[in-house]
């Protein structure tokens, strides 16, 4: 009898012992609730901002509505407002979400954007502005070679200057333009709170174009901004190497952006 | 380029010259035997099919006092040494065959005496499955050894049964699934298997739907297979070794075999060319999935495959035999059938062999063989010829294994050189590694001794060397077998054995996402880091009764330097290679119980692989330089049960198999990374780049895996053929068995449902 009984014990804990099926794809806990990447401007009219939540599939699908609330707060007076979520799509299925904001951004202030949805998972991200960026003067251009000299004075941290180009391919009449950004940082003089860029981009844009738009820009930060010196592409990518998102991915940085327009006439 | 050709060719010859030295060194011309041996070769009259096991005593002629016995090896061969001037009764046995007997004289100053003994079949049936319990208990650790009639045990949807599907019913075998053709051995990657059919290297002989090989049952003679701790002369294998040995056709009688299923039909021949003295065996397949599966399955199955095997044998006469080999192979399929992604391989494999015992030398057995392999797979997709790779190999080899005896000491030894090239084109795999084209040469030697203490203690110490003509490192693996039989039988030991195990050449698999059946083979892209094994192995076989076996084995493994991918957050199947150390243990036990025509085999299988791999990204990612985890083919517990029984002409065969769920990456999430680089992005503009947010390294489980086969089938002989119908089903309470878990799509690609078949085989008498 006893031998039987055990038996039978032997053969029901093999088959309750191998039935763990309960499969779980996601890992449920984890500290991302939003994804959170653009910046404020101090001289734009209005801001942008991508806000997504972590999504379930690579790809977004398209929806009528974000999910979910961002406001944007000046910390100095605690004045809030919501900000507004634009709709942009790829595909027929697949849409991603940008909030706005046309509120005056104040230089030298600190900002912060929360985003929550109903199921009351919440991000937030806190933004030091910079200074405002005087205006840069264009000394030079010439238009055969795409050579021109820039210079300026900032405060804070230049982060970024350089050139970009919108143009069409030559004989292609589809109307579809291409943008290219060339940056003039490791060629340009910048030294205790001036610049001056110099820069030959002809041999750095591609072949068989048509230029319709240059626009020199010059931006600083302040401290929050992504150090990327001596990272690997793929280190970049790390979801904690650059972040300033608390419980979420991504980085919203603060900063002073001038834009010199330059056109053939 | 030519200066690289010229210094291999020199290389080549010195290298030949220290193979040739090594041989003289050890060949013992200069150990004259003092006393009189009688050697020689036990064969299948009808085949010339050498016979392993078979029981050879001499006694004396007028008192009938036994003065020696033994057992033929794995080549048929058996030796009885020190024989004292007399007259003798011969006599051998075989299960299967009728006794031989032969009086002989030995006189005082004759030398050794070769006798050859050719055993004739007996017409009466015997009970197979004493045959196969026999032939299976005299195995080395690590060792299994399979004859045909073991591979019907495991039920399959074809009408012949076939080697993979036994394989993977055996503890320590891990399946990935029923596509896909990978095997993966006590922790070790499908790379890490050599698959050796009559000594010709055959790279991938599983077809990409689970249950077939290019090895049905028809076409085998034996097979040993070694999940670990094999002798030194197998080398370039870091995991297990498949040694197949093809029957010799019949030399008497033409037989042949046709089968359909919805699965696969198949064509055997076997055909005596000169009676008596040369045969040749064909063996066609061709996968029928893909047509038939639109008409009795929810999903078409897009599977194809199609596999023809020749063997030519003949016989000297005078102990020797000679056969030559062709294979060719051809798959293609696709292992997630939503997705336009495919597989695609072949093989081509061709070479000859001599084998025997030569009168008159002082080598015992001696045995030659050389070919060429020819291997290629392909992976990309239907719609577009973004992310196409190729990767093919090409090996030429010669090698020997030579036997001889000094004293009561056996020792084998022999050489190998191969000639290999190998070609990828993975630009979008791996990124360090795109396009390549590279010449190999690597010449080796290995020497085994056997020595056996009172029948009881067993020692064979082993080493193989292998030089790589200056391109890699020389590899020195020395490797122990010892077995401890208690009362002197076979079938009863304790074993331990230890080695060293390395590998030249290695096959690169993308495992993040499990679902990959392309493998490039390449060398190791560091010269000085070569894929190892040092193996530890302690096991314990044990008769209870006539009727019930055990037996247990504990493995431990320390494994350096095996490739893997390089960990990334972007959702894409590009990545660079790094390598992982590790170490992988586990027990292997069985019960077999075999009483009369009845049998219940039970395995049960646990391994835990674990690998340590350092990637520059793990410290900013994890906070930690190395990461830690258990790879995709980490199956941890794995327990099968087959049984059946024979009554009259009805065979009944049950298998199933459980395991633990293997493991795969969990993600957290997905988002889009926005680069910062060059300037703030802007938002309106970028969707940015898919970013999968993964936890730590292959730290989720998929479902446990559950299959039950089941098969009943008849042989009823007619006039002048015998039919055979089978009736089965695979899956046979319909469990969804994951394939793998696509975590980029969130999808699970599930394995076979419950699939009812039947199959229909006529062949000669």
């Amino acid at each position: 009898m006893h031998r039987y009984s055990l038996f039978k014990i032997i053969i029901i804990a093999l088959f309750v012992s191998s039935c763990n099926n309960t499969f779980e794809p996601l890992q449920e806990d984890h500290p991302y609730a939003f994804s959170m990447y653009g910046y404020l401007n101090v001289h734009a009219d209005t801001q942008f901002v991508r806000i997504m939540p972590i999504l379930n599939t690579i790809l977004p699908e398209s929806s009528d509505s974000p999910g979910y609330n961002a406001f944007l707060t000046r910390l100095h007076n605690q004045e809030s407002l919501e900000m507004n979520p634009i709709k942009s799509g790829f595909g027929s299925n697949f849409a991603y979400w940008n909030v706005q904001s046309t509120k005056p951004i104040f230089p030298n202030e600190t900002y912060r954007i929360n985003v929550d949805d109903s199921s009351g998972r919440s991000a937030s991200v806190t933004i030091k502005m910079p200074n405002s960026l005087p205006v840069p003067t264009l000394e030079d251009y010439n238009f055969s070679d795409e050579s021109g000299l820039v210079t300026g004075t900032f405060s804070d941290t230049l982060v970024s200057a350089g050139m970009l180009y919108e143009y069409v391919l030559r004989g292609d009449n589809s109307g579809q333009t291409f943008t290219v950004f060339i940056s003039d940082m490791d060629d340009g003089l910048i030294s205790n709170g001036t610049y001056r860029f110099r820069f030959r981009n002809f041999g750095r844009l591609p072949r068989d174009i048509s230029i319709i738009r240059r626009e020199f820009h010059v931006i600083t930060a302040a401290e929050s901004y992504p150090d990327l010196k001596g990272l690997t592409p793929d280190e970049m990518t790390i979801p904690t190497t650059i972040n300033n998102v608390d419980n979420g991915t991504g980085f919203v940085a603060g900063i002073a952006r001038q834009i010199i327009k330059i056109n053939p006439n | 380029m030519n200066n690289s050709y010229l210094k291999i060719s020199s290389s080549l010859f010195s290298y030949h010259w220290v193979v040739i030295l090594l041989i003289i060194l050890t060949s013992p011309t200069i150990a004259q035997a003092q006393s009189i041996q009688i050697r020689g070769l036990i064969t299948d009259q009808n085949s010339g099919q050498n016979l392993a096991q078979a029981a050879v005593t001499l006694q004396d002629e007028t008192t009938a006092e036994l003065i020696r016995g033994t057992s033929s090896d794995n080549n048929g061969f058996y030796l009885l040494n020190r024989i004292q001037p007399g007259s003798y009764i011969l006599t051998a046995r075989f299960v299967g065959f009728e006794t031989w007997q032969e009086t002989i004289q030995i006189e005082p100053n004759s030398g050794n005496q070769v006798i050859h003994i050719s055993l004739k079949p007996s017409s009466e049936e015997l009970e197979t499955v004493i045959v196969s319990a026999d032939k299976l208990r005299d195995a080395s650790p690590g060792q299994v050894k399979i004859i045909p009639e073991n591979l019907r045990r495991s039920p399959t949807p074809g009408a012949s049964a076939d080697l993979v599907s036994y394989i993977q019913s055996l503890p320590g075998v891990v399946a990935t699934g029923d596509r896909g053709g990978q095997l993966f051995v006590r922790g070790g990657t499908s790379s890490e298997n050599l698959i050796l059919m009559d000594g010709l290297q055959v790279v991938q002989p599983f077809h990409i739907v689970g249950f077939f090989s290019i090895f049905p049952e028809d076409v085998l003679s034996s097979v040993d297979f070694f999940a670990g701790g094999f002798g030194a002369r197998y080398s370039g294998s870091t995991s297990s070794v498949m040694d197949v040995k093809l029957k010799n056709a019949s030399l008497y009688d033409r037989n042949w075999s046709a089968s359909v299923s919805p699965f696969i039909s198949d064509f055997f021949i076997e055909t005596p060319i000169t009676k008596g003295r040369s045969s040749l065996m064909a063996s066609f397949r061709g996968s029928l999935i893909e047509e038939t599966s639109p008409h009795f399955l929810d999903t078409p199955q897009p599977l194809k495959f199609n596999s023809q095997l020749i063997k030519y044998s003949v016989l000297s006469g005078s102990g020797f035999g000679c056969s030559t080999q062709f294979l060719r192979t051809y798959d293609r399929g696709q292992l997630d059938f939503d997705l336009g992604d495919y597989f695609k391989w072949q093989n081509i494999v061709g070479g000859g062999r001599c084998a025997g015992v030569q009168e008159d030398s002082d080598v015992a057995f001696m045995d030659i063989n050389f070919g060429i392999t020819y291997f290629t797979n392909e992976t990309g997709n239907n719609d577009t010829d973004i992310g196409l790779r190729t990767s093919n190999t090409f090996k030429s080899h010669v090698n020997f294994n030579l036997t001889t005896y000094i004293g009561d000491i056996r020792l084998d030894y022999g050489g190998n050189t191969s000639y290999r090239t190998i070609k990828y084109n993975i630009g979008d795999l791996f990124v360090s590694i795109q396009e390549k084209e590279e010449v190999f040469i690597d010449a080796g030697a290995y020497i085994t001794a056997h020595i056996n203490l009172w029948d009881r203690i067993l020692i064979d110490p082993g080493l193989a060397y292998t030089s790589y003509l200056d391109q890699f490192d020389n590899s020195w693996e020395p490797r122990l077998q010892v077995a401890w039989l208690p009362r002197g039988r076979k079938d009863e030991k304790l074993s331990i054995a230890a080695g060293v195990y390395r590998q030249g050449l290695v096959g690169v698999t993308d495992y993040r996402d499990a679902g990959s059946a392309f493998t490039a083979w390449m060398f190791p892209p560091e010269p000085d880091r070569y894929m190892e094994s040092r193996q530890v192995l302690l096991g314990w076989r044990q008769p209870i009764t006539s009727w019930l076996y055990l037996s247990a084995e504990g493995y431990y493994k320390w494994i350096k330097d095996v490739p893997v991918s390089t960990w990334t957050t972007i959702a894409q199947f590009s990545t660079d290679l790094s390598y992982a150390d590790g170490e992988i243990e586990g027990v292997d036990v069985k019960l077999e119980l075999d009483y009369k025509q009845f049998y219940l085999h039970g395995g049960y299988g646990y391994s835990k692989t674990t690998y340590r791999t350092s990637q520059e990204l793990f410290n900013n990612w994890f906070g930690e330089d190395v990461q830690s985890y258990h790879p995709a083919h980490d199956r941890r517990h794995q327990l099968t049960l087959q049984s059946g029984f024979d009554w009259k002409n009805f065979s009944i065969n049950v298998s199933w198999m459980v395991g633990t769920g293997l493991p795969f990456t969990r993600p957290m999430g997905f988002d889009s990374y926005i680069s910062f680089e060059g300037r703030p992005p802007d938002v309106n503009e970028d969707y940015g780049t898919p970013r999968v947010l993964l936890e730590k390294p292959f730290r989720g489980r998929m479902p446990d895996y559950h299959r039950l086969d089941m098969s009943i089938s008849n042989r009823i002989p007619l006039d002048k053929i015998t039919l055979t119908i089978q009736g089965g089903a695979i899956n046979a309470y319909d469990w969804q068995n994951l394939f793998y878990y696509d975590v980029y799509n969130q999808r699970g690609i599930s394995q076979l449902p419950l699939i009812p078949y039947a199959s229909l085989k006529i062949g000669s008498k």
